[in-house]
């Protein structure tokens, strides 16, 4: 094995007596693509904070980069770069004011920030908005806004919650290249989502998370073999779920009919 | 000539006066800041874009007051400023106006503080924002600093120059014109150093988990112990103690803010003789106030921040069947009211920014007119301006609530409403304003009304029933004054200062009841019609209610338009 992006040993976290992460063992290679995969409820987001240094009381020995989450966290935030599920951002500046803004809090000179903002909203196809402000933006702008500042400062390892969420076609088939070639040129990705095709396409590994627990790692072809073949949308709900789920779809449409 | 394009990269505020003047003097402050640990560059970077948000207002506000509410504390306080400053003119005894200005505006900026401005320190909403950046906690905490400070300053200023106007026509010009205001400055970071300190000392002590629940019950606490402690403290104390307590020359010295007169009194040569070490630690008690603050906040302030105001108890599977169900069938008319109610309730509970804005000053009015019924209690020939005032106040919360339940953290959930097919907004909208007036100001006049029968007696009661009813009619009288939509649907405000000109005509109008009260007080038959007419009153009011309409500017579809692309 490589040297090492990312390792998870014994991670566990838990809210009062509610345990979310129970004993988590994962290692990353440097270059590599993750697919982080899971119900709702399963984890990721906790271990995803937990990664970015955003959750520092948990149990288990978690290294970033080879940094320590806990106690350096921002060393760990100066070399990821994160693109959360939901894309909070200041209403009230505009696209230039914020890039500006997380160029600063990276350290960056204005001049690199402003070339590399130019040329991601470029291919965003967003370039006009680059004085609007960020309230009057639609949902799959505002996202590639938080992809261009999470990738501003040309980042180690790259943790991503959903990033096609509100994306047109264009945009998501430029950010699945764009997660490949991030990938090739020796950058981490640890891509988490419930769009399972993206993911089986993408990815080089897959993690499957269920109730806090990781239920299967591997290449897709080694999750295919183990779970008898099919997509991973299949292999996903024969771990995750007690099946069924088109049985489920008539049962909902019963309830709506009797009751 | 065809006018240029504006430069995009080029923040509109960066050539004005204000940012340029806060940015300059922080400047000033550089070494200083760096060498209590603040990363500086990051520091001046959230600084400015603080400002320039502060700068570009989000929106509507209740009543139409907007800036004139700020202008009115302003003008307040200014007020107040020259009622202490009166003291200079008319006492001999210099001691007594430097003790009571800076008394007063002690207890002022502390009232800020507790009911509104420390809310501030510990508002999560840019923290998820910058959590994925690397911002350093002490950094962040000390632009927060910042922040309050440049409004209790503005306060502070405002007070000062209300009392100097007066005071400098009796006392030393010089010492009056150039100590004094030196000694507020003094006053207002001491006043923010303990309060932010105590924080940071909660943060430490309870860990990030916990912080955000931890620290909203340590705002109502100090609320409660702000506005009734002060009432109920000095009959506690034997006055003997207190005596000995004020000729204590240590403790004049370095007593927040007795201190302050002290200071005063060496600098115009009254005094010669003076204990200096206390001296010292007076003035060096704001900048280690601050300076230990910084220093506690220096680990796990962002991750306090993101934490939950819930408790993490096991949730009902059961449908809600309580007390608010039962209401909301009762109190509304349709099943859209209904719906308003319930929600608007529900939210009202758990959305940290209503109860950081809120529950404190319910919690502490209550406080404190339990306090001054203690004190009233003997020698109290008519009851009328008890009774009144502490009915009365809770009325005064409701624009302050009315106005944080308009806004969400999350404005876009409007879309629930949006596509509904709604046979009336407006519905919703009364619903939800039921909901919130039988629910909060509701409950907090039946409390009142427990404790007033504690001072005044079961014999009082008409007396009392009275007083509610004049608080209830200030409270449904206003409401169509208010300008609401549907609540939850619009982004969140941090605090509603805009207000304030608002609560103060509810003010004068509760005066004006508390001498209709005392009038029909003055036999029983007149007190027997008033609560007569006072439910007639109040019944016409709430059913009042069903006619009241949708702000324009507030109206889904207003909300709707603005947000959208």
């Amino acid at each position: 094995m490589g040297e090492l992006a990312l390792e998870l040993k014994g991670l566990r976290k838990s809210y009062g007596s509610r345990v979310v992460l129970d004993g988590i063992d994962l290692a990353v290679e440097r270059g590599t693509i993750l697919g982080y995969i899971g119900p709702n409820g399963a984890g990721k987001s906790t271990t995803v904070k937990i990664l970015c240094g955003l959750l520092p009381d948990f149990e288990g020995d978690v290294r970033v980069l080879g940094l320590d989450p806990r106690a350096d966290a921002l060393a760990v935030k100066r070399k990821i770069g994160y693109v959360p599920e939901n894309a909070i951002l200041f209403e009230q500046l505009t696209v230039a004011e914020f890039l500006l803004l997380v160029g600063r809090l990276h350290a960056l000179d204005d001049g690199l920030t402003k070339r590399r903002s130019e040329r991601f909203l470029e291919l965003f196809e967003l370039s006009e908005r680059l004085g609007a402000r960020i309230a009057t933006l639609s949902k799959g702008m505002r996202q590639k806004v938080l992809l261009t500042s999470a990738l501003l400062h040309d980042p180690e390892l790259v943790v991503l919650d959903e990033p096609l969420s509100g994306l047109d076609v264009n945009a998501t088939i430029l950010v699945k290249e764009l997660i490949h070639a991030l990938a090739q040129s020796g950058k981490t990705v640890f891509y988490c989502s419930h769009v399972m095709d993206v993911v089986e396409r993408v990815c080089d590994r897959i993690a499957i998370l269920d109730g806090g627990k990781l239920v299967a790692l591997g290449t897709f072809e080694e999750l295919q073999q183990a779970q008898g073949g099919g997509s991973l949308e299949r292999i996903f709900a024969q771990l995750t779920s007690e099946g069924g789920q088109a049985e489920k779809a008539q049962a909902l449409l019963e309830a709506l009919r009797t009751s | 000539m065809a006018k240029l394009p504006a430069d995009p990269w080029r923040t509109k505020e960066e050539g004005g006066l204000f940012l340029g003047l806060i940015l300059r003097l922080v400047d000033q402050l550089q070494r200083p800041l760096r060498a209590f640990g603040v990363d500086y560059p990051i520091f001046r970077e959230l600084l400015r874009a603080r400002v320039v948000m502060d700068l570009r207002p989000s929106g509507e506000s209740t009543s139409g007051w907007g800036v004139a509410g700020i202008v009115v504390v302003l003008l307040v306080t200014w007020l107040i400023g020259m009622g202490t400053g009166v003291m200079a003119l008319a006492q001999d005894d210099r001691a007594l106006w430097l003790v009571g200005s800076q008394s007063a505006l002690f207890f002022l900026l502390l009232f800020y503080l507790v009911q509104a401005l420390a809310g501030m320190l510990v508002d999560p909403t840019d923290v998820r924002v910058l959590a994925p950046h690397p911002v350093p906690d002490r950094t962040l905490f000390a632009v927060r600093l910042v922040q309050v400070f440049a409004y209790l300053f503005v306060l502070a200023a405002s007070f000062t120059l209300g009392n100097v106007m007066l005071a400098v026509f009796r006392q030393p010009v010089l010492a009056t014109l150039f100590v004094f205001p030196l000694l507020s400055l003094a006053c207002t970071l001491t006043a923010l150093g303990g309060v932010t300190l105590f924080l940071a000392v909660l943060l430490r002590v309870v860990g990030p988990a916990h912080f955000q629940r931890v620290s909203l019950w340590a705002q109502i606490g100090s609320a409660v112990v702000l506005m009734g402690g002060l009432q109920v403290a000095p009959r506690l104390v034997p006055e003997h103690l207190w005596q000995r307590l004020g000729e204590n020359e240590f403790l004049r010295a370095c007593w927040p803010p007795l201190q302050f007169a002290r200071v005063y009194e060496l600098t115009t040569g009254v005094v010669d003789r003076v204990h200096w070490i206390a001296l010292a630690f007076t003035v060096a008690l704001p900048a280690l106030a601050l300076l230990a603050t910084l220093r506690l906040a220096s680990r796990s302030y962002i991750a306090g921040l993101d934490g939950s105001l819930e408790f993490t108890r096991k949730h009902p599977r059961t449908w809600p069947q309580g007390l608010v169900t039962r209401l909301a069938a009762r109190l509304t008319r349709s099943r859209e009211q209904r719906a308003g109610f319930e929600f608007a309730v529900a939210l009202s509970f758990r959305e940290a920014h209503v109860l950081r804005a809120t529950l404190p000053q319910f919690v502490s009015f209550q406080a404190m007119w339990i306090g001054l019924g203690v004190s009233l209690q003997r020698g109290l020939d008519s009851p009328s301006l008890y009774l009144c005032m502490s009915s009365g106040m809770v009325a005064l919360v409701l624009p302050n609530l009315l106005e944080m339940c308009q806004g969400s953290p999350t404005p876009e959930a409007r879309w629930i409403f949006v596509a509904s097919p709604l046979e009336s907004e407006a519905e919703l909208v009364r619903g939800a304003t039921k909901g919130l007036l039988a629910v909060w100001y509701g409950a907090s006049l039946l409390s009142v009304l427990a404790v007033q029968l504690c001072f005044v007696g079961p014999g009082a009661i008409l007396s009392v029933l009275l007083a509610a009813e004049l608080s209830a009619l200030i409270a449904l009288g206003y409401a169509r004054v208010w300008s609401l939509g549907v609540p939850f649907t619009h982004p969140a405000k941090k605090n509603s200062m805009d207000n304030v000109g608002l609560v103060l005509t509810m003010f004068l109008a509760l005066g004006a009841l508390g001498l209709l009260h005392w009038a029909l007080s003055q036999h029983v038959l007149l007190l027997a019609g008033g609560v007569l007419a006072g439910a007639f009153g109040v019944r016409f009011l709430w059913r009042a209610l069903e006619r009241m309409p949708v702000s324009k500017s507030r109206r889904l579809d207003a909300a709707q338009a603005q947000s959208a692309t």
